[in-house]
């Protein structure tokens, strides 16, 4: 439409369209004016929406666009002199029609509900929305959003890729994943459509084959995706970094973490009972996400750290068993804070086994500030707490302090495994000890979120968050 | 009557199973261990029953690097090309 020359938008009802209907005609009869949109007939309002016009008269070439009256604009555009002799020089327009309250989602539907995909689901008028989806077993157990065309245009509205865009196959069904999908039940998990592109971002960082969302998807352990946000983006959507930050009570934070989940449910067939067989899972199925208080940190970010820029905004996830607070009111020292934050970690999984992977250690704003106060680098946390975190191989023999122990291949490699000193860590470097900073102020609790990361599992991963406002393909 | 979007994907055609044959007689058989404990174990077992009870041409081993993945293709192909019979078997 922006190749037609010079276009006019109006509608009936607003008095400066009315003022100008004259010199609009004037314009159209010296060939100036190519079309005028009225937005009282269907095309025109059509139109009108494809264009973005939110006042009427709206007088426009290409990207230029006159709202309103303005004789010295209008002659401007135009190149026609001596417009709209005696009218004033200035009249402001009127709200368009497709800003109307109410009659905004109702367009979406009108003129772009057809480049949806997904099968419609048809309800009688006395069916529950929220039972019908439960009994279809689209839910987390807990009510939904429906998502009807216009709530899921509306989500639509928070990214600039194609609804048709695959974002990933979705273990373990493997099934190509579209971003209308996950606009889908983003609407159902009840997200705002800012959420959006944190949620494609999250969708896309599970379906890494690094990640093996199929492994955590099935097993019979325990594992949720943890979203972990840096960046900007942590204001701009208010996700919650500080007090009761794995709690309830942050739109954005339950909301994206559950979008994640019911895309792991409904695309990628991850039915609880049915192909996920986890003996015990924890409450972060239903959702788990929080921010890095990077605010409050004497370090680079998480994200920083694995070579994101601090202007980046991203997302990390983590198959993550449930928080492990630590509670620790009177270490003052590093040494001693870390002493305590090494024995809650040394019980990780197993508190004999070994050579784990990828774990999140949450530290409070107080107690990372007894860390950052005594010039304590990230690194030098996590070499102290790896170095502290190694046990002699005879303290980690199979059938003694439970059955569990070193594999029997491992055993194999000392001649006396009951008698030998051999150091053998708990995890496999010191990088796989992942930190960030995140509660309240006040209160010397940390938390050790352990992952399901033994050798060949899962692993963290990370994908930057690409919002329209980012620029690309957002 | 009010319309919904359809939150699930449509999932590929559902595969029929392969057929059964009626006797392991003279046939390759593939024991897989998934790689859990004591997932050999139990195949050793099954291999033993299996020289006991039946004449199968020959009986491959083969494991999965961990039970925590699918397995990789290649394995897969070698399997597929080389066998008439899948047990795929775990303990824990």
């Amino acid at each position: 439409m922006t190749d037609e020359g010079i276009v006019a938008v109006v509608k009936r009802d607003c008095p400066t369209c009315t003022l100008v209907a004259p010199v609009l005609e004037d314009l159209v009869v010296r060939g100036v004016v190519s079309t005028i949109y009225r937005e009282d007939e269907e095309d025109g309002l059509e139109a009108s929406w494809r264009l973005g016009i939110e006042t009427v008269p709206t007088l426009m070439r290409g990207d230029r666009r006159i709202v309103g009256w303005s004789r010295v604009q209008w002659e401007e555009l135009t190149g026609v002199s001596g417009l709209g002799e005696g009218l004033p020089d200035y009249r402001p327009g009127c709200g368009s029609r497709t800003v109307e309250p109410g009659l905004t989602d109702e367009l979406a539907v009108r003129f772009s509900g057809s480049k949806l995909h997904s099968r419609r689901v048809e309800l009688a008028e006395l069916e529950d929305e929220a039972e019908a989806f439960f009994d279809r077993g689209w839910t987390d157990g807990l009510p939904v959003v429906a998502p009807t065309e216009a709530r899921v245009l509306r989500m639509l509205g928070g990214t600039t890729r194609d609804p048709e865009e695959v974002v990933a196959g979705v273990a373990p069904d493997l099934v190509e994943c579209t971003v209308e999908k996950v606009a889908v039940n983003a609407v159902m998990a009840g997200c705002r459509p800012e959420y959006l592109p944190v949620v494609l971002a999250a969708v896309e960082a599970v379906c890494d084959e690094v990640f093996d969302l199929h492994g955590v998807s099935a097993t019979t352990n325990a594992p949720a995706p943890l979203v972990i946000v840096n960046g900007p983006l942590r204001a701009t959507l208010d996700v919650n970094c500080g007090a009761g930050v794995f709690g309830s009570g942050w739109r954005a934070n339950a909301t994206i973490g559950r979008a994640l989940r019911l895309v792991c449910v409904n695309v990628g067939g991850a039915r609880p009972g049915e192909v996920s067989m986890s003996t015990l899972a924890h409450p972060g199925r239903y959702t788990y996400c929080i921010g890095e208080r990077e605010e409050a940190s004497p370090w680079e970010s998480l994200a920083v750290e694995h070579g994101f820029a601090p202007g980046d905004s991203t997302v990390a996830v983590l198959a993550a068993d449930a928080p492990l607070g630590v509670y620790d009111a009177r270490s003052r020292t590093p040494e001693d804070l870390l002493a305590t934050l090494a024995a809650s970690l040394a019980v990780v999984s197993h508190h004999k086994m070994t050579h784990w992977g990828d774990t999140l250690l949450v530290l409070s704003p107080e107690h990372v500030t007894i860390l950052g106060d005594a010039g304590w680098s990230k690194a030098d946390v996590r070499r102290w707490l790896w170095g502290r975190l190694q046990r002699p191989v005879r303290e980690l023999l199979p059938g003694r302090d439970g059955g569990e122990g070193l594999p029997e291949h491992v055993l194999r490699k000392f001649a006396d495994p009951a008698h030998d000193s051999t150091p053998i860590p708990k995890f496999r470097s010191p990088d796989n000890i992942k930190i960030v900073v995140a509660g309240g102020t006040a209160g010397r609790f940390s938390a050790i979120v352990p992952g399901w990361t033994f050798s060949k599992g899962s692993a963290l991963v990370f994908r930057p968050i690409r919002t329209p406002q980012s620029g690309g393909s957002a | 009557m009010s319309e919904y979007l359809d939150p699930t994907a449509p999932v590929a055609q559902p595969r029929k199973t392969a057929r059964r044959p009626s006797s392991l007689d003279g046939k390759v058989v593939t024991l897989l261990d998934i790689s859990k404990a004591k997932g050999d174990h139990l195949l050793d077992r099954i291999e033993e029953l299996l020289r006991e009870r039946a004449k199968p041409k020959a009986i491959v081993r083969k494991k999965k690097p961990t039970f925590a993945r699918p397995a990789p293709d290649t394995l897969r192909q070698e399997i597929v090309g080389g066998t008439d019979v899948l047990i795929e078997a775990l303990a824990d």
